[in-house]
């Protein structure tokens, strides 16, 4: 072959390597990629208990643990389900025809929830229980008096912000939040009688009670105390602006001193103490008042949710965690993680 | 005819194509008619900063422009309106105590990387080298420094060494200017009414800013940390005009999304496994994933992500992660 001819050749299959290339990096490889795949990165879920996984829907209200961390459970749809935490099983609480639950509340020592409900189109909440072993759900009815039990809402917007639960008196007390910072407070005594609270403040924040005491305690942002119903206020010196922050199962109250929305030292003592006896603890550095946990047993966490690790007051000990914190029971962290239940044990 | 086919000729033939390929792919490539491929190759060239010589050979400046703006003329190149104003009301933060973070890997055709989505926007500020103007540093050694669990590189810097070369500094000096807890870090004194066309900016309540502002402005809104880079992406949840002249390289990025999660981008580039991302590439992410206000950060070799302390991307330097002179991180 003629060395010439042999070039053209060459040449002409280079142009067409070249050209092959370049075709196909302009028309495919480097047109603009419309098309990205977002593939989510699965932590590894670690349990410290069992393998049993306990999952739950997205978007729930009210999620909250039994005290000893057998049951967690969540209103969703109009309805309250409660998980077995040994079993991962789930199921609808039943409840009375034509009820919407609007809240409910774990006791502090036993499986069982008031909830408060409102029926159909009635402008009235009511109230139930429901005992997991029972597994039924009974009105809160007043068979003394044989009255009706409810709280008249003023406006559908609202809301049971809170009930707290006195296991020994078995006094409830209901704090309805209405429009504004309004609210409106109801007691519930052990025979199911119903009655309107009025407290001096306009202005008021968390409420507690103690199981020993037929009393609700509460931050008064009004005057800037904890006030207490048919008792004077605790007046504490230091403090310009307390925080209620909790009360445990032996009846300790847990104010905190907050500056700057965050709580920097937290007082506490019993209710017929005299506030300069109380007790003080000042945390590693100020927390939210969220982030101050007491546990049952009266041990004081701070949860530093950013580092995701929870430390023990008296022990300094620290235990990791992932997830939302939920709750501290049966020595054990619960929090959920991707919509997944995790138990992390508490150092020791 | 006989063919001579032995050793010899293959060995030829070769050398042949390697040369002839050589050669002439320059000329095909800026002269031919393979228009995405150039316009993609003197970007990249353009923006790399040690390559651009491969483009600057072989075509005037005013080429490399025209191409650049798509062969549409320089003055009739599409400018993101340089006007128009953020509405930070729209973004609403909440999850202030959710102290979640969740990881996406990203995929594409000719590019991979990572997402991060921090839930809680307040704990999202920038960071800077301990050794400001003298040396820049690593990405992971700024995130240790603050302690932070995620972080990823920032913005603009200048690259000069003690002897006044180029390239082969340490990134000691932020380009533009740097605000850190509202206090203006660099330069000493700067105009403070000028407006500058992209800032990326964080406001005291954990809102990203982006677009055009002056100083003044950025401290009218509540600004609390701000570096110099662009151009922005998304702006009030609508696509920007960007100029795609930038070629495909590694990139980082941040948005926000009206719920306020903050997004943390990085594709990897100049690799096997990922040539790289272009800026509308990145736009079209950010899009994906939600995102109501976006930037474009420094890209190539900055490009770095760090998490869970490690960095998780693959930075396409030799000798890994370079230093730079500001971080994004998380607390």
């Amino acid at each position: 072959m003629k060395v010439s001819k042999r070039i053209i050749i060459w040449i002409a299959i280079a142009l067409v390597i070249e050209n092959s290339l370049f075709l196909f990096l302009d028309k495919y490889y480097l047109k603009t990629d419309t098309n990205f795949k977002a593939t989510k990165v699965e932590k590894e879920v670690k349990n410290d208990k069992k393998s049993i996984e306990v999952k739950f829907p997205k978007d729930v209200d009210n999620l909250t643990v039994s005290f000893n961390g057998k049951y967690v459970s969540y209103i969703k749809d109009n309805n309250i389900y409660v998980a077995t935490v040994d079993t991962g099983e789930t199921k609808k609480i039943p409840l009375q025809e034509g009820s919407s639950p609007m809240f409910y509340k774990w006791l502090s020592d036993i499986n069982r929830m008031i909830i408060a409900e409102r029926y159909d189109k009635e402008k009235k909440i009511r109230f139930s229980y429901y005992d997991v072993k029972i597994n039924e759900s009974v009105n809160v009815n007043d068979y003394l008096n044989n009255e009706e039990v409810y709280i008249p809402l003023k406006s559908t917007s609202d809301k049971i912000e809170d009930i707290t639960i006195s296991t020994k008196t078995q006094v409830m007390y209901v704090k309805v939040a209405q429009k504004g910072n309004a609210a409106a407070f109801y007691r519930i005594d052990r025979m199911s009688r119903l009655e309107p609270l009025k407290l001096t403040s306009k202005i008021v924040g968390n409420i507690a009670s103690t199981n020993h005491d037929d009393k609700l305690i509460f931050e008064d942002s009004t005057y800037h105390r904890i006030g207490i119903s048919d008792m004077p206020a605790l007046k504490f010196k230091d403090i310009k602006e307390p925080v209620l922050i909790s009360v445990d199962d032996n009846d300790t109250i847990y104010i905190g001193q907050s500056e700057k929305g965050k709580v920097t030292k937290v007082y506490y003592g019993k209710l017929r103490e005299k506030p300069s006896d109380w007790k003080t603890y000042i945390p590693d550095e100020p927390l939210y008042k969220e982030d101050i946990i007491v546990s049952s047993d009266g041990k004081i966490f701070a949860d530093n949710s950013l580092k995701g690790n929870i430390k023990e007051e008296s022990s300094g000990n620290v235990t990791n965690y992932e997830g939302r914190f939920l709750r501290i029971c049966s020595d054990s962290i619960y929090s959920i993680l991707e919509d997944k239940l995790l138990i992390t044990g508490l150092k020791k | 005819m006989k063919y001579k086919i032995n050793i010899k000729m293959i060995a030829l033939f070769m050398i042949f194509q390697i040369v002839f390929i050589g050669i002439t792919s320059p000329f095909i490539v800026y002269y031919g008619p393979y228009n995405t491929l150039k316009r993609m190759v003197v970007g990249t060239a353009m923006h790399s900063y040690t390559h651009q010589y491969l483009a600057t050979i072989f075509l005037s400046k005013d080429r490399i422009q025209q191409i650049l703006n798509g062969n549409a003329s320089v003055e009739t190149v599409a400018k993101p309106d340089a006007n128009s104003e953020q509405n930070l009301q729209d973004v609403s933060v909440k999850n202030t105590h959710d102290g979640t973070i969740e990881m996406y890997n990203i995929g594409g055709r000719k590019s991979k990387g990572y997402m991060l989505v921090v839930k809680d926007p307040t704990r999202v500020a920038v960071g800077y080298t301990s050794k400001l103007g003298v040396e820049g540093e690593r990405t992971s050694d700024m995130a240790k420094k603050h302690n932070a669990v995620a972080a990823i590189n920032g913005g603009a810097f200048n690259d000069q060494s003690d002897d006044g070369k180029t390239w082969c500094g340490t990134g000691a000096f932020p380009g533009g200017f740097l605000i850190v807890d509202n206090k203006l870090v660099y330069p000493e004194k700067v105009n403070e009414s000028e407006r500058i066309p992209d800032i990326m900016g964080i406001t005291k309540d954990g809102k990203l800013m982006v677009g055009s502002n002056s100083i003044d402005e950025l401290k009218k809104k509540n600004v609390r940390d701000a570096i110099v880079f662009g151009p922005t992406l998304i702006m009030n949840g609508k696509l920007q005009n960007v100029n795609d002249d930038q070629g495909i390289t590694a990139r980082t990025a941040i948005g926000q999304r009206q719920t306020g999660e903050i997004l943390l981008l990085v594709m990897d580039g100049r690799q096997a496994s990922s040539a790289g991302a272009s800026i509308l590439e990145i736009q079209k992410i950010m899009k994906d994933q939600g995102a109501y206000n976006a930037i474009n950060l420094d890209g190539g070799s900055s490009t770095t992500m760090y998490y869970q302390g490690e960095v998780v991307n693959n930075p396409c330097n030799a000798l890994g992660e370079r230093t730079i002179a500001t971080c994004i991180y998380v607390k």
